[in-house]
C-alpha cells in the first residue's frame, strides 16, 4: 500500500526509472538473444540442410582418390560425398559495383545429400539459361526472380536468368568471398567443356559432431598440402574449409551482439545508479513521513520494504515491457543482419533467456534498493520528523560572493554545484559512461563503415589498391617490372599467401621480398624477417607454441623442413592469428621453385583504380587470372556490415541522448521540487524566471561537459586498449584503429549543448513557481 | 502629507480552489504615503498578507489597479514585476527565508548583485548594514541555521535593505521570534522608519502595531477603518490608548 502510494506520488520519477529499466532490458535481451541464439540457429539450419562439417575444394588436377578414402577412414566421419564442380575466379555484380570472388558452378541435377540446392522463397523452373544464386544476392544485391544475372567467369561474360535463391551454410556469406551457383545439367556440361581449367572437385564430409570438422581440416591439410607432391601448389582453389570457419564468416552477428550487450550493461549500470539516486532522494523528500510512520509504530523493515517494493515493482514492469519491446526490435535487427549472414533468421521469444534477463535485473535492483534504504535503520524518528536536519553539513561555503567576481547566475550555479557534489558525481559517471559508449560505438562504425582500411588490415593483412593473380607464374618478375614502370603505379611487388606447417600447426604464411615495402604495419614486437633464416610469427601461434623472439621454429613447406629464428611478432585475424612472415629468400630454402603469382599494386594519389585496371587488362589482360580493385571489393564486403554498425551506432547515440535527457529531467525536476521554496524566495527578491532557468542550466552544463569529456576521452583513447583485450583471442594484440577526432569533438559539443538546452527546457517549469507560494504553502 | 508611494483602485483578489471561489480582497482603495510606517491588521483570513503581497508585486490582483507612484504595476509581466521588486522593494518574512545553503553575507550580497554589478560597492554596503544592525562580524560567514532567529531576521532586514528600496514590506516579522528578539527587530524597523524608510508591515501583534503611524484594519477583504497615530515614541500612553480604542472599535 505504501509502495503504491509512493509510486502514485512520484509518477514522473517512476516513469523515468521504468524507461531506464525498459531500455536496459530491451538491449540486454536483444544482445543476449543474438549472442546465444544465433549459434543454435545456425546449427539447426545446418542440420536442416544436411550441411557438411568439412568442405574441400580442389582443382581436378590435384584431386586424388586416396583423399576421399582418407576422409572416409577419418575418425568421426559419418558420411562423405564427392561432386564435380567448376571453380575459378569470377566477377559478380552487386548494385553498381563489380567484385571478384571465388565462383563455383554446380550441376543442379547432381544427386547430393550435403550439397543440394536449398531454395528459399519462391522459385522458377530451372530452364536452360536459369541459375540458382546465393540468397545474399537478393538481400545485399537486390536481385529478384527473373532478373538477368551477369557473371564474368574466367574472363568470359555469362548471362543467366535468376530462377531461385539458395540458402547456403558453407558458401554465400559476404565475408567468405565464396559463392556457389547452381546451373542445369546442360549448362554445366557446356561450361565444363568451355572452362576445362576450372574443373574441380568438391569433397564434403559430415562428422559425428560439427565441431570435429576443424581438426579434420587441420589433419587433412597436414596429410595432403604439405607433401612433396603438393609442394608447388599455391592455387587458391585447393583448400579445406571447416564448419567452424563457415560459421565465423557470419561473425558480424556475434560482434553486433557483443556490442549491444555491452551497451545494455552500461545502461543497466546507469539504471542502477539512477535507482540508488531515486531511493536516496525519496528518503530525503519523505523524511518527515518516514519519521511519522516510525512514530506511529511502523517497523524499519516495513518502511524499507515499501521502498524496495516500489523500485523492484517498477523494475519488474519496466523489464516486462522491455522484453516485449525487444520482440519488436529483434526481427528488425535480424532482418538487417540477413544481408551479412545470408541466412533467414526469425528469432522468436526465448522465454528462458527473457526470464533470466528479467531475474538478473530484478535481483540487481533488489540489491541496490536494499543498499540504498539501509540508512532508514539509523534514522531516529525525531530526526526524521525534523526533516533529517542533522545530516546537513555547513562546513563548506564555496564560491564566496564576497570574494568571487563574475556573473551572478554563474556563481550561484557553481555554488549549487559544489553543494551537491554527490549528485554531480553521479551525473558525471552516467554521462561519462554514455559518452564512452557513444564514442566507442561511433569509432567502431567509422572504422568498419566509413574508413575500413585499418580495420581490414587487422583482418586481412596487406591492403593494396589493386591485386593481380598471374596465369603464368614464370613471368612474375617481368610483370612486376612492367607494372612498376607504369606512371600510375607507386610500387608493385610480389606478395603471396601460402600454407606452411610449423611445429605441427598449419599456418598462413605471407611471403614477399622486402617486408618494409608493405604499408600495413602488422608487427607489434621485434622486427620483420630480413634474412633467409628468419620469420615473424602471429600472436596465436606464439602463444600456443610458447615461442619467444629469438627462439627457433621448424617450418615445413611441401615436405622440406628447416629451422628459422623468430625475429618478431605479428598480428592478424587472418587464420585466427596462426600466421608467419617469411622472406622470399627464406621460402626458397625450403621450396626452391617458389615463385610469386600474386602481385600487390599501390597507385599514385588521385589514380582511379578501375580505369587503371581496365587499362592494364586492355594491354596485358591475358596474363592475369584475375585483377581486383581491392578497395572496391572491401567496400562491397563491408558495406553491409557498415550498414549494420551504422544502425547500431546510431541507436547507441540516440539512446545516449535519451538517457541524458532522462537523467537531466529527473535530476532537475527533483532539484526544482526540493528547492521550490528557495526558488520562490529568489523570485520574491527579484530574480527573473530566465535568470533562475539559466542558473539551473549552468549548474548542470559543467557537469555534463566534464562527464562528456571524460567519457569521450575514454572512448577515444581507450578504444584500442579495450579492443585489444577483446581481440587477443583472435590474434590481435595491439589494435590501432584511428578514433574519429572530429566526430568525438562534435559529440562532446553536441551533448553539452543539448544538455544546456534541455536543462533550460526542463527548468522552464520554474516559471510556475510564484513568490506567493512562500506564504500560500 | 507626503505623496502616495503606493495606491490601489478597486483592488480585488479571488482564489479559486476546487470550483469554489474565495473573494479575499474586495474593491480595496488604499493609499500609502512615502515615509510612513503602515501597519495592516485584521483577523485571520481578513486578507492582510494577500494585500501586502499584491502591493509588493509578488502576486497579481484579479481585478483593479495598483500604482507605484504613477506607474501601474498590476499589469506588469512576471519578469517585469521581478525587476520592479528588486529595484524598489525589500522583504522581511515571518519565516525569515534566508537561503540556507548560503552564508549570511552571501545571502545579502546575492540580492545586491541583482541590481548592480559593482561588486565592491555591494560588499561594502552589506558589511555597513550588518554593522549598523549590530550583527557581529563573527556571524557574517555563518549559515542561517547557525545563528539565532533574531539574528537571522535582522540579517533578513539587511538583505531587504541592500538595494535601498523605496518600500520595505514586512510580513509578521516577529511572528517566529521570542519577545527579546522580536523587540530588537521592531526597534530596527522603527529606527529605519525614523530615517525615512517607508515600511508596510502586516501583524496581529499589538506591540508590533504600536510602531506604525498608520494602521489599516481589514475585515473580510475590505478596509474597515484607518487610524493615524503619528510617529512612535516609546511609552506614549495616549498613542497606545488611541490604538487600543481603534482596535476595540474594529472588533479586534
Amino acid at each position: 500500500m505504501l509502495a503504491a502510494a509512493n509510486i502514485h506520488k512520484n509518477k514522473s520519477q517512476a516513469g523515468s526509472l521504468l524507461l531506464f529499466v525498459l531500455i536496459a532490458v530491451l538491449f540486454l535481451n536483444v544482445g543476449l538473444v543474438l549472442l546465444f541464439n544465433f549459434d543454435p540457429f545456425f546449427d539447426k539450419r545446418a542440420e536442416l540442410h544436411h550441411a557438411p562439417h568439412l568442405t574441400i575444394l580442389q582443382k581436378a588436377e590435384y584431386t586424388q582418390e586416396e583423399q576421399l578414402d582418407w576422409l572416409k577412414r577419418y575418425s568421426g566421419v559419418n558420411e562423405t560425398e564427392k561432386l564435380a564442380v567448376l571453380a575459378d575466379y569470377g566477377e559478380y555484380f552487386m548494385h553498381e559495383s563489380k567484385n571478384v570472388a571465388a565462383v563455383i558452378f554446380q550441376n543442379a541435377n547432381d544427386s547430393s545429400a550435403m550439397n543440394k540446392a536449398t531454395l528459399v522463397g519462391k522459385s522458377l523452373p530451372l530452364e536452360e539459361n536459369g541459375i540458382y544464386v546465393p540468397y545474399i544476392m537478393k538481400v545485399a544485391g537486390d536481385y529478384r526472380l527473373g532478373d538477368d544475372y551477369r557473371l564474368n567467369f574466367d574472363g568470359q561474360e555469362l548471362h543467366f536468368t535468376i530462377a531461385g535463391f539458395t540458402e547456403e551454410m558453407t558458401f554465400g556469406a559476404l565475408m567468405s568471398d565464396l559463392y556457389r551457383f547452381y546451373v542445369p545439367d546442360k549448362a554445366f556440361a557446356t561450361f565444363s567443356a568451355q572452362f576445362p581449367d576450372s574443373q574441380s572437385y568438391l569433397q564434403t564430409a559430415r562428422m559425428e559432431k560439427s565441431s570435429m570438422g576443424l581438426q579434420a581440416q587441420l589433419d587433412y591439410e597436414k596429410s595432403f598440402y604439405h607433401t612433396e607432391e603438393m609442394k608447388n601448389v599455391s592455387s587458391p582453389f585447393v583448400f579445406a574449409l571447416s564448419y567452424n570457419a563457415a560459421k565465423e564468416a557470419r561473425s558480424t552477428v556475434s560482434i553486433t551482439a557483443l556490442l549491444i550487450t555491452a551497451f545494455a550493461l552500461i545502461i543497466l549500470i546507469v539504471s542502477l545508479i539512477v535507482i540508488h539516486f531515486g531511493i536516496v532522494n525519496n528518503i530525503d523528500e519523505g523524511m518527515t513521513n518516514i519519521g511519522a510512520l516510525k512514530a506511529i509504530g511502523y517497523r524499519n523493515s516495513q518502511i524499507m520494504l515499501s521502498i524496495v517494493l516500489q523500485f523492484t515493482g517498477i523494475a519488474f514492469v519496466g523489464g516486462l515491457i522491455g522484453i516485449a519491446a525487444s520482440q519488436l526490435m529483434l526481427p528488425v535487427l535480424a532482418n538487417l543482419m540477413e544481408s551479412q549472414s545470408a541466412l533467414i533468421w526469425k528469432p522468436g521469444l526465448d522465454t528462458a533467456l527473457a526470464f533470466k534477463s528479467l531475474l538478473f535485473i530484478i535481483l540487481l535492483v533488489l540489491a541496490v534498493s536494499l543498499w540504498a534504504v539501509k540508512r532508514i535503520f539509523k534514522l531516529h524518528p525525531l530526526i526524521a520528523l525534523r526533516g533529517g536536519l542533522h545530516t546537513h553539513s555547513f562546513k563548506r561555503n564555496t564560491f564566496l560572493l564576497e570574494k568571487t567576481q563574475g556573473p551572478l547566475p554563474f556563481i550561484l550555479a557553481m555554488k549549487q554545484l559544489m553543494q551537491s557534489k554527490k549528485q554531480a558525481v553521479m551525473v558525471i559517471v552516467i554521462i561519462a559512461a554514455m559518452s564512452f559508449a557513444s564514442v566507442a560505438g561511433m569509432s567502431i562504425y567509422y572504422n568498419v563503415g566509413v574508413k575500413p582500411d585499418v580495420f581490414l588490415s587487422m583482418i586481412a593483412g596487406e591492403n593494396a589498391d589493386a591485386a593481380f593473380v598471374l596465369k603464368d607464374r614464370s613471368r612474375t618478375d617481368d610483370v612486376v617490372q612492367y607494372l612498376q614502370q607504369r606512371p600510375e603505379v607507386r610500387k608493385a611487388f610480389g606478395y603471396q599467401h601460402i600454407s606452411l606447417l610449423s611445429e605441427n600447426i598449419d599456418v598462413s604464411g605471407f611471403i614477399t621480398k622486402d617486408f618494409e615495402q608493405r604499408e600495413v604495419n602488422m608487427l607489434f614486437e621485434g622486427r620483420y624477417p630480413k634474412h633467409d633464416n628468419e620469420v615473424a610469427v602471429g600472436y596465436t601461434f606464439a602463444a600456443s607454441t610458447g615461442k619467444k623472439i629469438g627462439d627457433a621454429v621448424m617450418v615445413n613447406a611441401g615436405g622440406q623442413e628447416k629451422e628459422f629464428i623468430i625475429t618478431g611478432f605479428i598480428q592478424s585475424m587472418s587464420s585466427g592469428g596462426l600466421n608467419m612472415m617469411m622472406t622470399y629468400d627464406g621460402i626458397l630454402t625450403i621450396k626452391p621453385d617458389f615463385t610469386f603469382d600474386q602481385i600487390c599494386v599501390y597507385l599514385a594519389a588521385g589514380t582511379d583504380t578501375t580505369i587503371f585496371l581496365q587499362s592494364v587488362k586492355a594491354a596485358e589482360g591475358n596474363i592475369f587470372s584475375y585483377a581486383v580493385n581491392t578497395k572496391e571489393l572491401i567496400r562491397t564486403q563491408f558495406s553491409q556490415i557498415g550498414d549494420i554498425f551504422a544502425v547500431v551506432a546510431a541507436g547507441m547515440l540516440a539512446v545516449t541522448m535519451l538517457v541524458v535527457l532522462l537523467i537531466l529531467y529527473m535530476v532537475i525536476k527533483t532539484m526544482i521540487l526540493r528547492k521550490k521554496r528557495e526558488l520562490g524566495l529568489q523570485k520574491a527578491l527579484g530574480f527573473t524566471t530566465f535568470q533562475l532557468m539559466n542558473q539551473t542550466a549552468l549548474h548542470y552544463t559543467p557537469i555534463i561537459l566534464i562527464g562528456t569529456i571524460l567519457g569521450s576521452s575514454g572512448g577515444y583513447f581507450g578504444l584500442n586498449p579495450i579492443l585489444s583485450l577483446f581481440m587477443r583471442g583472435a590474434g590481435i594484440v595491439k589494435t590501432n584503429l584511428p578514433a574519429p577526432t572530429a566526430w568525438t569533438i562534435i559529440t562532446c559539443v553536441a551533448l553539452t549543448a543539448l544538455a544546456y538546452l534541455v536543462s533550460m527546457l526542463i527548468a522552464w517549469r520554474i516559471r510556475k513557481i510564484s513568490p506567493y507560494s512562500l506564504i500560500s504553502e | 502629507m507626503q505623496k502616495a508611494i503606493l495606491s490601489t483602485k478597486k483592488l480585488c483578489k479571488t482564489f479559486s480552489t476546487g470550483g469554489n471561489q474565495q473573494h479575499v480582497l474586495k474593491n480595496l482603495d488604499v493609499e500609502i504615503a512615502g515615509g510612513d510606517f503602515t501597519v495592516i491588521m485584521g483577523s485571520s483570513g481578513a486578507g492582510k498578507s494577500t494585500l501586502l503581497y499584491a502591493l509588493s508585486g509578488m502576486d497579481k490582483p484579479t481585478l483593479g489597479e495598483i500604482y507605484f507612484g504613477d506607474q501601474e504595476i498590476s499589469k506588469l509581466s512576471n519578469d517585469k514585476l521581478a525587476v520592479f521588486r528588486r529595484n524598489h522593494c525589500g522583504f522581511v518574512f515571518q519565516q525569515i527565508y534566508l537561503m540556507d545553503n548560503m552564508s549570511i553575507l552571501d545571502n545579502i550580497i546575492a540580492s545586491g548583485l541583482l541590481v548592480t554589478k559593482n561588486h565592491k560597492a555591494v560588499v561594502q554596503r552589506a558589511k555597513q548594514l550588518l554593522q549598523r544592525l549590530n550583527l557581529d562580524e563573527m556571524m557574517w560567514r555563518k549559515f542561517p541555521a547557525q545563528v539565532s532567529g533574531g539574528e537571522a531576521q535582522r540579517a533578513a532586514i539587511v538583505r531587504a535593505l541592500i538595494n535601498s528600496p523605496e518600500i520595505l514590506f514586512a510580513d509578521e516579522p516577529t511572528g517566529a521570534l521570542n519577545s527579546a528578539a522580536g523587540k530588537a527587530v521592531l526597534d530596527t524597523l522603527t529606527e529605519l522608519n525614523e530615517q525615512g524608510q517607508s515600511i508596510i508591515m502586516v501583524t496581529h501583534d499589538l506591540k508590533s502595531a504600536r510602531r506604525g503611524n498608520l494602521i489599516i484594519y481589514l475585515r473580510d477583504g475590505v478596509v474597515c477603518g484607518e487610524c493615524q497615530l503619528g510617529k512612535y515614541v516609546s511609552g506614549d500612553r495616549e498613542r497606545h490608548e488611541k490604538l487600543s480604542s481603534f482596535l476595540n472599535e474594529m472588533g479586534w
